[in-house]
């Protein structure tokens, strides 16, 4: 099990060249919003909530092929489902490794970007749950769907389109700040729905 | 790919497709009769409540389309008789367009009630959310280019769809309490004058018709092309 | 027959749900139509040539 994750972490970060493209990526896209509306404090705090739902989301939505798809296209899903038979092992690695590659840096730089955005302590906690209980669930969301499409054609917006009606009860409850027990029930279902499908669309596309 | 269907089953829904077309016309020419000339005009909306005899059928079906498409996923999943994923198959094309539909009407219908082409109220929205369910399944579908392998494949997109639309409509709903003063639900008219009934009633009962007859010609299609396959597979 | 026409001031709202209602579910139609005859064509092709 701790093998196979050290695997999955190494390649991931080896891959995507670690934590600091990651956290750039979510900056930018806070930077962005300035620009776009105005340095009004307020208006900002607002906003700030929402964008940074987009940020998660794009993080997660973009680099879902980082999944399966490797692994599957050079044939090393085969040989790892060969070495670790419950299937359950390898999902729960790729939610680690998932989760800490595109959405841990967020959590380390979320301070960093509240101060930027005139957050008050109390909301950044609240922001903060939300965020966390928020991203499990998204990460479980896009595993299972990256499952079963591992034999798709490799179109992102075709998996977008699929991932994305998923995601709005998690958006919904993810912006009203204190909604976080919501998130981590929505997070829990989808957590038993992903252990099912997942396992359902590797075991179809190994046979 | 051995479709279980007996000869007289197959004899039936090719016998059945000029009778279903006639009937179809006939109940859409006298659903527009009572729709547009014989039913009272609305004493709030005026005449612009005609649209609801085409757009709640519409909404009924779009819903009603899913629900079979859920259902005869869980059913394949239990029989893995490959009928249960063709009659999946053909109610998703036609539950979308219904879904279009529904949208579309309600929005033209919207201008005139409402002022505005569209509104984010709860039940818009949910149907909005539904008909990208109904795409994300049909483009999964024609994007794995092995059928076998589609049909189990969406089998279970439909099933997680089912399962995500009490959530998805949970949370809207929610979330536009959350967001909408509460002024402009005006869609929701409960009481019904009998005089508007009966041509919603036929209205229906015309959708209700044309529906199954597009199903049987989708039934007839996935029967040829097993035909086809299998001449190809012997020589 | 101009008061059918004219809807009590709401005709382009109604003509166009109509519309677009009958225009849809025509083009639904006629595409599965056209399919099922071209599936047909190709049967009896296969057919006369076995022949």
């Amino acid at each position: 099990m701790f093998a196979l994750l050290k695997r999955d972490l190494y390649l991931a970060l080896y891959s995507s060249s670690s934590f600091f493209y990651t956290s750039s990526f979510f900056i930018l896209i806070l930077i962005i919003l300035p620009f776009l509306f105005g340095t009004n404090d307020v208006q900002l705090q607002v906003l700030f909530k929402g964008i940074i739902w987009i940020g998660l989301s794009l993080s997660i939505l973009l680099t879902m092929e980082r999944i399966f798809n490797a692994d599957y296209e050079d044939g090393n899903l085969d040989v790892i489902i060969q070495r670790y038979p419950s299937l359950e092992t390898i999902i729960i690695s790729k939610y680690i490794t998932h989760w800490v590659v595109y959405c841990l840096p967020l959590f380390i730089i979320l301070p960093i970007l509240s101060f930027l955005f005139y957050v008050s302590l109390d909301n950044f906690f609240l922001i903060f749950l939300n965020l966390f209980f928020g991203s499990l669930g998204m990460v479980f969301i896009v595993t299972f769907v990256s499952a079963l499409t591992l034999g798709a054609k490799r179109t992102i917006f075709l998996k977008a389109i699929i991932v994305i009606p998923l995601f709005i009860p998690f958006l919904i409850f993810g912006t009203n700040l204190g909604s976080w027990p919501i998130l981590l029930a929505l997070s829990m279902m989808s957590f038993v729905l992903s252990m099912y499908v997942s396992a359902y669309g590797l075991r179809l596309y190994v046979e | 790919m051995n479709l279980r269907l007996t000869n007289k089953q197959i004899n039936i829904i090719e016998k059945a497709n000029p009778f279903l077309i006639v009937s179809t016309i006939v109940a859409f020419t006298f659903g527009l009769y009572f729709s547009l000339l014989q039913s009272p005009p609305d004493y709030i909306q005026g005449d612009s409540m005609r649209i609801m005899y085409i757009h709640v059928p519409s909404a009924w079906f779009a819903l009603m389309a899913y629900t079979i498409l859920a259902g005869s996923s869980v059913l394949w999943f239990i029989t893995r008789n490959p009928i249960f994923s063709i009659i999946a198959r053909s109610i998703a094309q036609i539950g979308m367009i219904f879904t279009l539909i529904s949208l579309v009407t309600g929005s033209i219908w919207g201008k005139p009630t409402w002022g505005v082409w569209w509104v984010w109220d709860a039940r818009l929205t949910s149907m909005l959310l539904l008909f990208f369910l109904y795409l994300a399944y049909i483009f999964l579908w024609q994007s794995i280019t092995n059928k076998d392998l589609a049909s189990k494949i969406s089998a279970a997109l439909a099933i997680v769809g089912f399962v995500n639309i009490p959530i998805i409509k949970f949370s809207v709903d929610w979330w536009n309490t959350l967001h909408q003063p509460a002024t402009i639900s005006k869609l929701s008219s409960p009481s019904i004058d009998i005089s508007m009934m009966v041509p919603l009633f036929i209205m229906t009962l015309a959708t209700f018709l044309f529906l199954i007859t597009v199903f049987f010609i989708r039934l007839r299609i996935e029967i040829l092309d097993n035909k086809i396959l299998r001449i190809r597979e012997v020589k | 027959m101009n008061e059918l026409i004219s809807m009590g001031g709401y005709a382009p709202f109604i003509w166009s749900a109509y519309g677009f209602f009958f225009i849809t579910i025509i083009i639904l139609f006629i595409t599965n139509f056209l399919r099922l005859k071209k599936r047909e064509e190709v049967l009896n092709k296969i057919n006369n040539n076995r022949d």
